[in-house]
């Protein structure tokens, strides 16, 4: 069924090099990979494997050393620095381990900032943020600023930062690495929620188990390279819930 | 069917423009209009997300259609319709440091307006905009006006800082002046004698495509000539608070006297403030006008980490100030008869930051004229704050140094 729609995402002989004094690290070497509407796939691996490099590449932060990248059929490499930069805040929606929010804005504020810079209206940003944080039980907290929330709610507001401009694919870079189970349980409800109802398509890289049982796939790197791509018996039967 | 308006009245416009004639002994039509071609560019700050491009660079030409007709001495019936086409490389998000100081509010139906080009390209984007900006009846009784319609209204007296002026004021950067755009609104105004009058304002606002009371103003003003002092005073309300205004208007010896001020009950999750400008004007026999102005802005912030919260609130855009403390000075010159210079300054006091306009107007003949002129903001850049990989926000160092450094030059035909 995925397969009968382009990909979002593909990657075709990607490397990534970085020289380290004398030594070349191969961060990611030689990676091919399509990521279709609709995927809640996880990137697994040992420290250093590449995740966050790979993660980075697909969002334009970095650049691939060789090989090519492209995102909703537009090459990456072919975009401008100032096309990248609206790129990435119109198209790409990201969520780092780290729930950095902007300190100086309150939740509200803070999840609405891509519609902000969009000139999205303030009314209908409002409407859009308080809808999502009342399905996702932070009612109530809008005018909280990020010192006065605990690190899932901040986690969460990211999350909804992310998702709420309607990105083509969120990336999330170990998401729940910074907070307990049963925080990180909520944060994957909701990214699992968003999933199902907005079919927002999902690239996340983990260590946790717990995660890793509830992607669809699962992508497992090691060396700079994809040495496993499965699709998850589970995710089958999620992925028919929306279809 | 507005936009059908929209259309005849350009069809009658450019049939009868410009002329002015009698229809019968009574009636009295005048049509007029102008048109003004303006180029724009802006070097921008480094700040990439509200600026992602270096600089900027706007064109627009603006049609304005005018028909006004006089029924009889009681009845008076004005339309504007303006058709302006732009392309402009300016992101929706700083459009509000951009638009040469107009200022667009909820207080127009939003039907009035009709797009009839939007095409984004590659870095730039087309617009043709129609809208109808003044359209109303004013009919005369005996002690008693009554104006319904799409109509101007400014209950402001200062030139720069005009915290009275509601319903669609201008910017105290705003270079062009020459048209106030128009509220739907009813004004009743009723003469109380013959320097004293009492006016009832109501201003409708809209949500989505709605008349809406929350967004809605009502007002009572009066207004009384007390010898060399004219002063007014009014009540009522705004959006979503309560406000009382008073505003002061004379002259002592050479010296135009100005001043307004307010105070907003805005409902109980934000404080009361107080808004208040004074300003002093005068002219000399060789043409030299020197303005002086002053506003205290009670709704603004007083740390500079409050500023991109303030500015990203709701009310920045009719409201579009940072800080608390402004200086505004500005001076005009006619140094031909053909050639008249502005230059002025408004300037944070507390940040402290600036922002210079200069501008030469150049008359051509007597309905053209020619305008060059600069926008230069002096003040610390903002600071760039990474807070993820991909998301930075900027950290104000100053309010102007927000700004962007702007050339402009227009040409406007009046016909
Ligand atoms: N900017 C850099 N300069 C030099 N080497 C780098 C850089 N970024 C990553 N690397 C190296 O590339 C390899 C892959 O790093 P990456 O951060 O992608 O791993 P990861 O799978 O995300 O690890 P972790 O699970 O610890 O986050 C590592 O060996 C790392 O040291
Ligand atoms: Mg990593």
């Amino acid at each position: 069924m995925k397969t009968h729609s382009d990909p979002i995402v593909r990657l075709e002989n990607v490397t990534r090099h970085f020289h380290q004094g004398e030594t070349i690290v191969r961060a990611v070497d030689g990676v091919d990979l399509e990521v279709y509407p609709g995927e809640f796939t996880v990137i697994s691996g040992p420290s250093g494997s590449g995740k966050t490099t790979i993660l980075n590449l697909i969002g334009a932060l970095d650049d691939p050393t060789e090989g090519k990248i492209w995102v909703e059929g537009k090459n990456l490499s072919s975009m401008s620095r100032s096309e990248r930069s609206v790129f990435r805040r119109d198209r790409i929606g990201f969520v780092f381990q780290a729930y950095n929010l902007i300190p100086v804005l309150t939740a509200l504020e803070n999840a609405e900032f891509i519609l902000t810079l969009q000139g999205v209206p303030s009314s209908e940003r409002k409407e859009r943020v308080l809808s999502l944080m009342k399905e996702v039980e932070l009612e109530g907290l809008e005018n909280r600023r990020p010192d006065e929330m605990s690190g899932g709610q901040q986690q969460r507001i990211a999350i909804i930062r992310a998702i709420i401009s309607n990105p083509a694919i969120v990336l999330a870079d170990e998401p729940t690495a910074n907070v307990d189970t049963a925080t990180a349980g909520k944060i994957l409800d909701l990214m699992a929620k968003l999933n199902r109802e907005k079919n927002a398509t999902f690239l996340f890289s983990t260590h946790d188990h717990n995660v890793i049982e509830r992607a669809s796939r699962v992508i497992r790197m090691q060396d700079g390279k994809i040495i496993k791509n499965d699709l998850q018996s589970a995710i089958e039967n999620s992925s028919e819930d929306h279809s | 069917m507005i936009r059908a308006g929209i259309l005849i009245s350009l069809i009658f416009g450019l049939l009868f423009f410009p002329a002015s004639f009698t229809v019968s002994a009574d009636i009295n039509c005048k049509f007029k209009g102008s048109g003004r071609f303006l180029g724009m560019y802006a070097d921008n700050p480094d700040e990439g997300n509200f600026y992602p491009n270096a600089t900027d660079t706007l064109c627009a030409s603006v049609l304005r259609l005018i028909g006004e007709v006089d029924f009889s001495p009681s009845l008076y019936f004005e339309v504007n319709t303006v058709h302006d086409w732009n392309r402009l490389t300016f992101q929706p998000v700083n459009q509000a440091f951009q638009t040469g100081g107009q200022i667009s509010n909820d207080y127009r139906h939003p039907d009035g307006e009709w797009t009839w080009q939007d095409a984004d390209h590659d870095g730039y984007t087309v617009q043709g905009v129609s809208a109808i900006d003044r359209c109303f009846f004013t009919v005369k009784l005996n002690k008693m006006d009554m104006t319904l319609g799409r109509q101007p209204i400014n209950l402001g007296n200062c030139f720069f800082f005009t915290p009275n002026d509601f319903f669609q004021p201008y910017s105290a950067q705003a270079f062009n002046r020459v048209y106030k755009p128009g509220v739907d609104a009813l004004r009743l105004q009723y003469y109380t004698g013959q320097l004293s009058q009492i006016s009832l304002i109501g201003v409708c606002g809209y949500k989505d495509h709605d008349p809406d009371w929350t967004s809605s103003a009502l007002l009572i003003r009066g207004n009384q000539v007390f010898g060399i002092f004219e002063i007014s005073g009014m009540a009522g309300k705004l959006d979503s608070r309560n406000i009382l205004g008073i505003g002061i208007q004379g002259e002592i010896g050479n010296w135009g006297i100005r001043s307004e001020m307010n105070q907003s009950f805005p409902d109980e999750n934000h404080p009361d403030y107080l808004q208040a400008a004074f300003g002093a004007d005068r002219r000399w026999s060789n043409s030299f006008h020197l303005i002086i102005e002053y506003l205290y802005h009670g709704n603004g912030v007083r740390e500079k980490t409050n500023y991109l919260e303030h500015m990203l609130s709701p009310g920045f855009n009719e409201d579009p100030y940072l800080g608390i403390h402004y200086l505004g000075i500005a001076a005009n010159y006619e140094f031909h008869p053909l050639v008249n210079g502005d230059a002025a300054i408004i300037s944070n006091l507390t940040d402290p930051s600036c922002f210079l306009t200069g501008s030469l107007v150049i008359s051509l003949s007597n309905e053209s004229e020619c305008v060059l002129g600069i926008q230069y903001p002096i003040g610390k850049d903002p600071t760039s704050r990474q807070v993820t990989p991909e998301l930075t926000y900027p950290e104000f160092q100053s309010e102007y140094g927000f700004y962007p450094l702007s050339l402009f030059a227009e040409f406007r035909i009046y016909f």
